[in-house]
């Protein structure tokens, strides 16, 4: 009974612990996502301006966690304006979910060198390897 | 029905349930668990939490967890279930055969399940600072979930195999020998409180005297009513309630015999 009670215990206070945590990164978001926004604008002026990229849409797959993973990337004004999922048939839903955001971080950072989503590294693999291979064919 | 039969009933029903969740949710454990990771990281980049299906999985398997012990580990995880498939052909061939294979000593037995909980730690400090992805490419789960999924592409993955191949070796010579002794899932079920309601119960003075049957059964080795921090490894498989020769083993409140 005594242990039962000390690990209730434990567990209330890693619950309240995430709790604090919570409220103080929900107020700090704010700032970051103005500030990742900055970043994201200044990359692609830059990108526009280095004119390494040539306008177009671009396929390309990789291996994902159940099977090929196929993406389209379009450019614009030499700088990369959208990712797309064309086809990710055999990915399980779930985690291809959270994959997805790779879509816009790509755009963000105007290049496929970005971190892996955690919890969805199979997915993330596959799309990062797509993107890669698209964005090889849109080089000058 | 006699007392033979009954056990009969008991291990086969098991087995049926662990065929069928092996087949509807064979990854359960892992999505589960990719809940802890996703959360270790968001912590380690200072970043929203959020519920995703992964965490709601999580909260359930806790849930349960409380309210009546490890069942999910006795009957519904499916990694769980290889351990024991495993375990019986090996255990099968063994008296076929006649020849025996070396146990694991008795007494290192509480020491070894304590590696679970380093296991956990290590990942989870690993994930705080943006190493899941390490993890991911070296865990044996992978391997299993790529199989369980149909994909044979397992060539960037050669340490994962090598761990997944070990500890099938290990599987082969003990009961449960990735459950108990490293699974950190388990290692975080067996750290949650738990009601009572399923938890086994010995009364130890109408023991046949010298006998220890249900210890030397029981997959994850508990001394029933003995050293209680211990008993957060019991995974409800019941098999104490059948294997007593004098019933002395009741499970719940309530002298549910069998
Ligand atoms: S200990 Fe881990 S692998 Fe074993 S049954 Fe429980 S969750 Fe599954
Ligand atoms: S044999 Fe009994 S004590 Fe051991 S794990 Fe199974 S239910 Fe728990
Ligand atoms: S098997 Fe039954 S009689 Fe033997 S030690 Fe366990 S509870 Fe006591």
């Amino acid at each position: 009974m005594k242990i039962f009670f000390l690990k209730l215990l434990n567990v209330v206070l890693i619950a309240a612990v995430l709790f604090i945590y919570q409220s103080y990164a929900l107020s700090r978001k704010e700032k970051v996502d103005a500030y990742e926004k900055k970043v994201s604008e200044y990359k692609r002026a830059k990108s526009a301006l280095e004119g390494t990229r040539a306008d177009g849409t671009y396929t390309g797959s990789g291996d994902g966690y159940g099977g090929r993973v196929t993406i389209q990337v379009t450019i614009e004004n030499h700088s990369i304006k959208e990712v797309k999922l064309l086809s990710a048939d055999k990915e399980t839903p779930e985690y291809l979910k959270k994959a997805k955001r790779l879509l816009q971080d790509i755009v963000n950072a105007q290049s496929a060198n970005v971190d892996v989503v955690s919890g969805a590294t199979l997915s993330s693999v596959g799309i990062l390897q797509a993107a890669r291979e698209a964005l090889k064919k849109s080089g000058l | 029905m006699d007392k033979k039969k009954k056990k009969k009933l008991f291990h086969w029903g098991r087995i049926l349930v662990q065929i069928v969740m092996f087949l509807s949710a064979p990854s359960l454990f892992a999505q589960a668990f990719a809940a802890v990771k996703e959360t270790a990281g968001t912590l380690g980049k200072g970043g929203v939490l959020t519920v995703s299906g992964f965490v709601i999985r999580l909260f359930i398997l806790c849930i349960i967890t409380f309210f009546f012990g490890r069942i999910f580990c006795g009957w519904l995880c499916a990694f769980g279930a290889v351990n024991d498939w495993i375990y019986q052909l090996s255990s099968f061939l063994q008296k076929k055969t006649g020849k025996k294979l070396p146990r694991i000593p008795e007494k290192w037995i509480p020491g070894l399940q304590k590696i679970k909980y380093f296991i956990l730690l290590f990942i989870l400090v690993c994930c705080f600072f943006d190493r899941s992805g390490w993890i991911t490419k070296n865990s044996p789960w992978t391997v299993f979930s790529l199989l369980t999924a149909r994909n044979l592409k397992l060539a960037e993955y050669m340490t994962a195999l090598l761990f997944c191949l070990l500890f099938v070796i290990g599987m082969i010579f003990h009961e449960r020998f990735f459950c108990q002794f490293f699974c950190p899932m388990g290692a975080i079920f067996s750290l949650l409180p738990e009601l009572p309601l399923t938890s086994l119960k010995r009364q130890e003075k109408d023991c046949i005297k010298g006998c220890s049957a249900c210890q030397k059964n029981c997959p994850v080795h508990i001394k029933l009513g003995g050293n209680n921090l211990q008993s957060g490894e019991c995974i409800r498989c019941g098999r104490c309630l059948t294997i007593c020769p004098k019933g002395n083993i009741s499970a719940g409140f309530h002298k549910s015999r069998l």
